[in-house]
C-alpha cells in the first residue's frame, strides 16, 4: 500500500475530519475552561463519561451516545453542586470523577465478550472513527459553534464576572447550564480523538499556550484551534509507519 | 435637593445562618444625594450593598429600589464592586468590559456603533481613553477602578453603588477619584461604602456608620473625634480643599 493509498483511505479521511472537528470544539470551549480555571471540572466530566461508555457497551448501543448522556448528567450535577454546596465543590466534583470511572469499569466487567474496544475510548484512537461517529461529531460541533456564536457576549460576561452578570439581569443559571453542557458535548467529541484520559490535555494546554500570545477571548479561541491540531501530524506519521498512536500523541 | 426617595430600606435584617449581620436598618436615599457608609470589617457593609442589588434576600424588612423590588430596580443601578473579587488574568480588553453593561436583560444583544461611541466617550471622560484596547491585567489599580466605573456608568444609572472603590490605590489618585464622584453626583445619587474611615469625604452629604446597626450623621456633624470614638482608630477626612 502506497502513501497515497493510505492518505486517500476512508480511515485516514475520517481521522482527519475528526481531528479538525475536535480542534474546533476544544478551541472554543477549551479556552473558556482555561480562563474560568475549570480544568478539574472538565476532567471530572470527561471521566464520568466513561461510566456512560461502559453502560452503552453493556446495553449494546453506540458508546458515544452513552458518553454524551453521562457527560451531560455530570455537567448538570456539577452546576447544582456549585450552586448549593460551593464551599465543598472540589471534594464533591472529585467524588463524581471517581464514581463515574468506577461505574464504567463495573459495566465493562459484567459485559459479555472481550472489551478491547473500550480501551480506544479510554486512551483514544482517532483512526478507528467510524462514519456514524464522524456524523455525530460533526452534529455536536455544529451545536457547539452555534450556541457559542449566539451567546458569545453573555458567556464572556458570565465567565468574567458572574455577580455583575446577575445584576445585568442576565439568566446566569441558564447560561451556566448551557456552558457546562457544551463542555460535556466537547468532551464527547474529544473522546473519539484522544480518549478520556487525554481530553483534559487537549482541552487546556493549547489555550494555556494561546494565552501567552493574545489578550482577548476571540483571539485565544482562534490560537487554541490552531494549536489543537497538533495530534494530526503525529497521527499521520504513526499511521504511515504502522506504530501505536497513543504514545506519540 | 430633590427629596424624592429612590432607595428605601425599612427595618432591614439579615443573618448568615444564626449569625446576625444586619439588624433593624432604616434609611432612604434621595435623588442626587451622596451617601457614605463606613464601618469596621464584618460590620455588614458589603452585605448591605448585595441586599440592595438583590444578590441576597433579606431575613426581615423590605428594600425598594425606584419603588420596586431590587431585582426589578437594579436595571437603573450602577455598581462598582471590590476589584479583588474579579480574576484580572481573564483575557478581556477595557472596551469589552465597558460594553458588557449593554447586555442588560438581553443575552442575545449585539453591540452597535452607538454603544462603541458611548463606551469610548465614557473612557475619555474618565481619563482612560487611550487604554481602550489594553488587557485588564495590564492596568494599574487606579486605571482599573476607572474602567470598572465606566462599566457601571455605561448603564446610564440613576443610582451608583460603590464598594470600597479606593482600596489599593494611592492618595493622589484617591483624591482625583473623589473629585470625579463629586462631578458625577450632579447627575445621579451615589452610595459609597468603605471600611476605611479615612475615605470619608467632604463631597458626601451624609455619613452612615454601620456596625450591624446604622447611625447617620450629616457630613457637617461628623468630626474626626466622633469617628475615632466609634471605631477606636485614627480617622482622616479628605475634602475638596485637599485637592489640587
Amino acid at each position: 500500500m502506497t502513501m497515497i493509498d493510505i492518505l486517500s483511505s476512508s480511515l485516514f479521511q475520517n481521522a482527519l475530519y475528526t481531528g479538525i472537528c475536535a480542534a474546533l470544539a476544544c478551541g472554543v470551549i477549551g479556552t473558556l475552561v482555561v480562563v474560568k480555571r475549570m480544568s478539574f471540572v472538565s476532567g471530572s466530566i470527561a471521566h464520568t463519561a466513561f461510566g456512560g461508555i461502559g453502560w452503552s457497551y453493556y446495553m449494546g448501543i453506540n458508546p458515544l451516545l452513552g458518553a454524551l448522556g453521562a457527560a451531560l448528567l455530570a455537567s448538570w450535577i456539577i452546576v447544582g453542586i456549585q450552586k448549593r454546596y460551593a464551599e465543598r465543590q472540589d471534594t464533591l466534583i472529585g467524588a463524581l470523577w471517581a464514581v463515574g470511572m468506577a461505574i464504567g469499569i463495573l459495566f465493562v466487567f459484567y459485559s459479555s465478550g472481550y472489551a478491547t474496544e473500550l480501551f480506544t475510548y479510554l486512551f483514544g484512537n482517532i483512526i478507528l472513527t467510524s462514519q456514524s461517529d464522524l456524523y455525530l461529531i460533526i452534529i455536536l460541533d455544529l451545536v457547539i459553534l452555534g450556541f457559542v456564536s449566539l451567546f458569545f457576549r453573555s458567556l464572556q460576561a458570565v465567565t468574567f464576572d458572574e455577580e455583575y452578570a446577575t445584576i445585568l439581569n442576565l439568566p446566569v443559571l441558564l447560561i451556566n447550564l448551557l456552558f457546562y453542557s457544551l463542555i460535556a458535548v466537547t468532551t464527547v467529541v474529544l473522546i473519539r480523538a484522544v480518549g478520556v484520559i487525554l481530553v483534559l490535555a487537549l482541552l487546556t494546554l493549547p489555550a494555556a499556550t494561546a494565552g501567552r500570545f493574545v489578550n482577548h477571548l476571540k483571539g485565544m479561541m482562534i490560537w487554541h484551534l490552531v494549536l489543537a491540531q497538533y495530534p494530526l501530524p503525529p497521527d499521520s506519521f504513526c499511521l504511515i509507519c504502522g506504530i501505536p498512536l497513543q504514545g506519540l500523541l | 435637593m430633590n427629596t424624592h426617595p429612590i432607595l428605601n430600606v425599612t427595618d432591614l435584617g439579615f443573618s448568615f445562618g444564626t449569625k446576625s449581620v444586619i439588624e433593624k436598618v432604616n434609611f432612604s436615599v434621595s435623588k442626587n444625594e451622596f451617601l457614605a457608609i463606613i464601618g469596621p470589617n464584618g460590620g455588614g457593609k458589603t452585605t448591605l450593598l448585595k441586599l440592595i442589588l438583590g444578590l441576597l434576600k433579606p431575613t426581615s424588612g423590605t428594600i425598594k429600589v425606584f419603588g420596586v423590588t431590587p431585582e426589578k430596580g437594579r436595571s437603573k443601578v450602577g455598581y462598582l464592586a471590590q476589584s479583588h473579587r474579579i480574576d484580572m488574568d481573564y483575557p478581556v480588553t477595557v472596551c469589552e468590559i465597558v460594553l458588557m453593561s449593554r447586555l442588560l436583560g438581553n443575552p442575545f444583544y449585539r453591540y452597535n456603533q452607538e454603544d462603541h461611541d458611548h463606551a469610548h466617550d465614557l473612557l475619555d471622560q474618565l481619563g482612560v481613553g487611550d487604554l481602550k484596547e489594553r488587557a485588564v491585567k495590564d492596568l494599574s489599580g487606579g486605571e482599573r477602578q476607572r474602567v470598572f466605573l465606566a462599566r457601571a456608568l455605561m448603564k446610564r444609572p440613576q443610582l451608583l453603588l460603590l464598594d470600597e472603590p479606593t482600596t489599593g490605590i494611592d492618595r493622589p489618585t484617591e483624591k482625583d477619584f473623589y473629585a470625579l464622584l463629586g462631578e458625577l453626583n450632579q447627575q445621579m445619587a451615589i452610595v459609597i461604602i468603605s471600611h476605611d474611615v479615612s475615605a470619608v469625604s467632604k463631597w458626601v452629604h451624609r455619613v452612615g456608620c454601620l456596625n450591624k446597626k446604622i447611625v447617620f450623621h450629616d457630613q457637617s456633624q461628623v468630626s474626626d473625634f466622633d469617628l475615632q470614638q466609634m471605631y477606636q482608630h485614627d480617622v482622616r477626612v479628605i475634602g475638596p480643599h485637599d485637592h489640587d
